[in-house]
């Protein structure tokens, strides 16, 4: 007979379209987390130092780590977010065995390139001894490698091992580096601290592999993702080079800048405020991630069964209003929460600020930043939300938005006086939350279509 | 003149057959390339996969000027996702778009016009791709209005899907639009994507266009359609509500019932085998008064000396009860109720013999079946597989020959086997009937040549199989009749001659604006009107 023999039979039943849910959620909870705690630990290792160390001893000492922080963040951020998404995929192909490799590879990586850059930039651009330097170089690596295993912790179903870990970790590091400078001065201090970090590291590897037992394939499989989402890549650099940029346009053009030690500068009044302001995001991201982690990530996996099970378009559709209701639900949790710390920080700020020694100067900043930290909590929320539904080029458009709103509105802030500081970053955290909402509505609007758009046969 | 420029008589449009399937179309199209050396030919052929270890089946004669092939299941693995808007060209695109779906197409003149443009459009914008084309937003809406409108109550994903397996060959098609090779007629040899694709192509270049159906394509697809298991059979809880075929089955047939519509309706001559088949090219939409119906043929005198061969046999061994089955070991031909039939003729002759000649390379895993099905019938010592062999050695040595396909147009194998004086037993598929019953109305009246029985009916094969084994005379008077009606009804210069008739009233009078069927002429009364409930044909078709 005439005739294709037509291929209908041969066609193979469409495939099914999956939601890569895991872990991103975690992965905002994850970085504020360790951020929250880290700047805790600090502060109050600041105010034990104040007691046992000259006063230029102690600005290095607290420039160094903010360096330090802030470099393994920008390092590790594309690192982190494209091996978010590949233990993602792992969990949706079930083949969680390559997961494990993973981390090491990720780990080695992380630890050759920060150990490179801090090296680098301790021994040729800051003027400290060499054992300084050894030790600046050596907290990088750990911290970096710290960021890195925190992508897997949200894998992990036993969280009092992680809190124990962070206790540990960060309880060895204040004591160490505070009984170690009484003896040995700024070097002790800094050891100290290394030595809380590589116990926290321990530790955090220790809980790690006590899930992940099973590993098989190549530790550097990751490595094809950076080449399948550059765009991710993108956007975790960009992000976090985002929230650091006006910090170091201030610590290397503001009036009240102090030249630590050769390319080591900082900017206390702006400094404090900001760190201080920072640690205003845990109770709006606590809420915010815990509504995603039960009742989002439950409609979430509605939405897409319905869609694979055969559901109608108005089932689906009935599905997506579900997942609108859930999500509305957790931004206005988030902006009550967060509305109302903000509210609170803002009118007690003398209060609060009093029991750190802040200058007049400061509680002003400090009241600034406080509304762009309240702007960069929506905004990522709202980028986790995009992540959720891959829309990574929206994702990297805010990121890119905020990076260079926040570099070129702080620039310009810096140079005028006091009373501008801060303006850049609450503007800039603002357009970006205006940018991200605005794609997470239309990404809503038109999520069936995003859906089914992504391969044809 | 390049031979891409060049205009030739007739082109023929083919989808699956010569020159790379062997088989009955294929027998036919190089049976008339060649006896018309005089006329140019050119051949555009409709391939699923393009697979390169595919070779011609047949040495194509000179007078073939020009191929040209398409293959319209081709799986690029493009990735590309560039999400370039269409220019503000592709406007109208979706208007038109928009008429031809949402309105219901019914398969007639607007219709065929409408997707003409369409595919002209997709010919002319190669910049955008399919991909590009299935992942646009508006390519989305027009899918979200079809499913509201037609099937509110599917499964939405897999009426994305079944959209897309149906749009993309389409698409295909449209791209290689410009490669249909230039001619003065274009002849499919079936309705479907061939049948559009020389419906267009006749339009474009204003020539006549000629449709010769040997199956009847609608039927076999909705066959198809019917044995998929994946288009999900839904409503399981409330049969009594359930209608008979799920709408995305129908969507399916609807689809191939508008391509086949279109095709009859842009058809000057619509050409059947026999009169069955004629029936059911009306009942799917073909004009009455264009069908022609000019049976298969083959030089029949060439059997003459394999008919005496026989009878100088049947002599010198008297009493053998040889059945023989020629054709290709495929699951269409049914072959294990062949294996059934010889186990009941088995029992009642033990001395039987069935030689099941043909090609066995098709379908593998289905010949191992029927081996197998053998052994567990215990035919070992009666049924032989000898493989492809010499007609001129095959059929002297058979008393019978046996035919239980469960679908056949007019098969060559049964006027080759009567010309060669072998009675025929058959099942009742495609024109056999017809031509095993004789020519009673003849002057002077030819009488039956073989016996039919119902599709898989192995107690009524068996027990025609020895009637005829055991009653001599009854065996050498159809043996007579079987050689009369060939050489009468269905020797070649009869169809040849008709299809000579028919090139030559065509191509004379060129622009098909010039025959009777207005271009523009809307729907016939014959056409259903709704096409996407598109009658399910019956069993008395």
């Amino acid at each position: 007979m005439a005739g294709i023999g037509f291929q209908l039979r041969r066609l193979t039943a469409p495939r099914t379209y999956s939601g890569v849910l895991t872990a991103y959620a975690s992965a905002a909870a994850i970085s504020a987390g360790p951020w929250i705690i880290s700047i805790i630990a600090l502060m109050v290792l600041t105010w034990l130092l104040h007691q046992t160390l000259p006063g230029d001893q102690i600005r290095l000492f607290t420039a160094s780590v903010t360096h330090v922080y802030a470099f393994a963040l920008i390092l590790t951020g594309p690192l982190q977010i494209v091996l978010t998404r590949y233990t993602a995929d792992c969990i949706s192909l079930r083949q969680e065995d390559r997961i494990f490799p993973s981390f090491k590879g990720g780990i080695a990586l992380a630890a050759i390139l920060s150990a490179l850059l801090g090296g680098v930039f301790f021994f040729r651009f800051v003027h400290a001894s060499a054992m300084f330097s050894v030790f600046a170089a050596g907290l990088m690596v750990y911290v970096s490698c710290i960021f890195v295993a925190s992508v897997y912790l949200s894998a992990l179903r036993k969280y009092y091992g992680i809190v124990f870990a962070f206790a540990a970790g960060y309880g060895t590091g204040v004591i160490a580096a505070w009984q170690l400078a009484l003896r040995h001065g700024v070097n002790g201090a800094m050891a100290g601290l290394l030595l809380g970090h590589l116990v926290l590291f321990v530790f955090l590897t220790v809980c790690i592999r006590a899930e992940l037992r099973t590993s098989a394939g190549s530790a550097f499989a990751f490595m094809r993702s950076f080449l399948k989402f550059p765009d991710l890549m993108l956007c975790g650099l960009c992000y976090n080079l985002g929230i650091w940029i006006d910090k170091f346009l201030f610590w290397w053009l503001s009036q009240s800048n102090v030249r630590v030690s050769g390319a080591l500068h900082a900017a206390p009044d702006y400094d404090l405020a900001i760190y201080l302001s920072l640690l205003s995001i845990a109770p709006g991201m606590a809420v915010f991630i815990l509504q995603v982690e039960t009742d989002f990530s439950e409609k979430f996996h509605d939405y897409f069964g319905t869609v694979n099970e055969g559901g109608t378009l108005a089932e689906v559709i009935a599905a997506k209003h579900r997942l609108i209701l859930s999500l509305r639900e957790g931004f206005n949790r988030l902006l009550k929460v967060q509305g109302v710390a903000t509210a609170l920080l803002v009118i007690y700020a003398n209060e609060l600020t009093a029991w750190f020694n802040v200058s007049f100067i400061q509680i002003g900043i400090f009241r600034i930043t406080l509304f762009g930290t309240f702007l960069l909590v929506m905004f990522l929320a709202m980028l986790t939300v995009l992540f959720y539904f891959n829309d990574r080029r929206g994702a990297l458009l805010c990121s890119l938005v905020f990076l260079v709103a926040n570099g070129l509105l702080s620039a310009a802030t810096v140079v005028q006086n006091e009373a501008w500081y801060g303006f850049g970053f609450v503007v800039a955290a603002g357009l970006a939350l205006f940018i991200a909402a605005a794609r997470v509505n239309s990404r809503l609007d038109h999520l069936e279509y995003h859906t089914f758009r992504i391969q044809p046969v | 003149m390049s031979p891409r420029t060049q205009t030739t008589d007739v082109c023929l449009v083919l989808e699956g057959t010569y020159p790379y399937v062997s088989g009955g179309v294929s027998t036919w199209v190089h049976q008339i390339i060649t006896a018309y050396p005089d006329l140019t030919f050119s051949i555009f052929y409709l391939g699923a996969q393009k697979d390169s270890s595919a070779r011609f089946k047949y040495e194509v004669p000179a007078n073939v000027k020009h191929i040209e092939e398409v293959f319209l299941f081709d799986t690029q693995t493009s990735l590309v996702q560039l999400n370039r808007a269409p220019g503000t060209g592709w406007a109208p695109f979706y208007t038109s778009l928009r008429k031809l779906c949402v309105r219901l197409p019914t398969g007639d003149m607007h219709d065929l016009e409408l997707l003409r443009g369409l595919m002209q459009h997709i010919a002319r914008h190669t910049t955008m791709s399919f991909e590009m084309f299935w992942q646009h937003p508006e390519t989305w809406s027009v899918i979200r209005e079809l499913y509201e409108r037609f099937t509110p109550e599917e499964s939405f994903l897999d009426f994305y899907w079944t959209c897309c397996f149906l749009v993309q060959p389409v698409w295909k098609l449209a791209r290689g639009l410009g490669r249909v090779p230039k001619a003065r007629l274009y002849h499919s040899a079936c309705t479907g994507y061939a049948g559009l694709a020389a419906a267009v192509a006749a339009a474009e270049n204003d020539a006549p266009m000629l449709l010769s159906e040997h199956g009847i394509y609608i039927r076999e697809r909705i066959g198809d359609i019917c044995k998929s298991l994946w288009i999900p059979e839904r409503l399981k809880l409330h049969p009594e509500l359930a209608q008979p075929l799920s709408p995305l089955r129908q969507l399916w047939i609807g689809f191939f019932d508008v391509l086949g519509r279109m095709c009859y309706q842009r058809a000057n001559r619509v050409v059947s085998l026999f009169e069955k088949n004629a029936q059911a090219q009306r009942h799917f939409g073909a004009d009455p008064a264009r069908i022609i119906i000019i049976p298969n043929g083959i030089r029949t005198e060439e059997c003459a000396q394999w008919s005496e061969a026989r009878s100088v046999r049947r002599a010198a061994t008297p009493g053998t009860k040889v059945i023989g089955f020629l054709g290709r070991v495929v699951s269409i031909k049914d072959i294990k109720t062949l294996l059934h039939t010889a186990r009941k003729v088995c029992d009642a002759l033990p001395d039987a013999r069935i030689l099941i000649a043909g090609p066995a390379e098709e379908e593998p895993e289905y010949v191992e079946e029927c081996l197998e099905l053998s052994g567990q019938l215990g035919l070992r010592h009666n049924v032989e597989f000898i493989g492809p062999v010499q007609r001129g050695h095959f059929l002297p040595q058979l008393d019978l020959m046996i035919l239980t396909s469960v679908s056949e147009g007019l098969p060559f194998v049964v006027i080759e086997s009567l010309a060669s004086g072998v009675p025929v037993i058959s099942t009742d598929v495609g024109a056999c009937a017809e031509i095993l019953a004789g020519r009673p109305e003849d002057a002077p009246p030819i009488g039956p040549c073989g016996l039919v029985a119902d599709v898989g009916g192995t107690e009524a094969l068996a027990a025609a199989c020895v009637r005829l084994l055991t009653d001599d005379a009854l065996l050498e008077s159809m043996s007579v009749n079987g050689r009369e009606v060939a050489a009468r009804h269905y020797h070649e210069r009869i169809a040849l001659g008709a299809y000579r008739t028919l090139y030559d009233e065509l191509m004379s009078i060129g622009p098909a604006k010039d025959s009777k069927n207005d271009k523009h002429k809307m729907t016939p009364a014959t056409a259903t009107p709704h096409s996407f409930t598109a009658p399910v044909p019956t069993s008395d078709l």
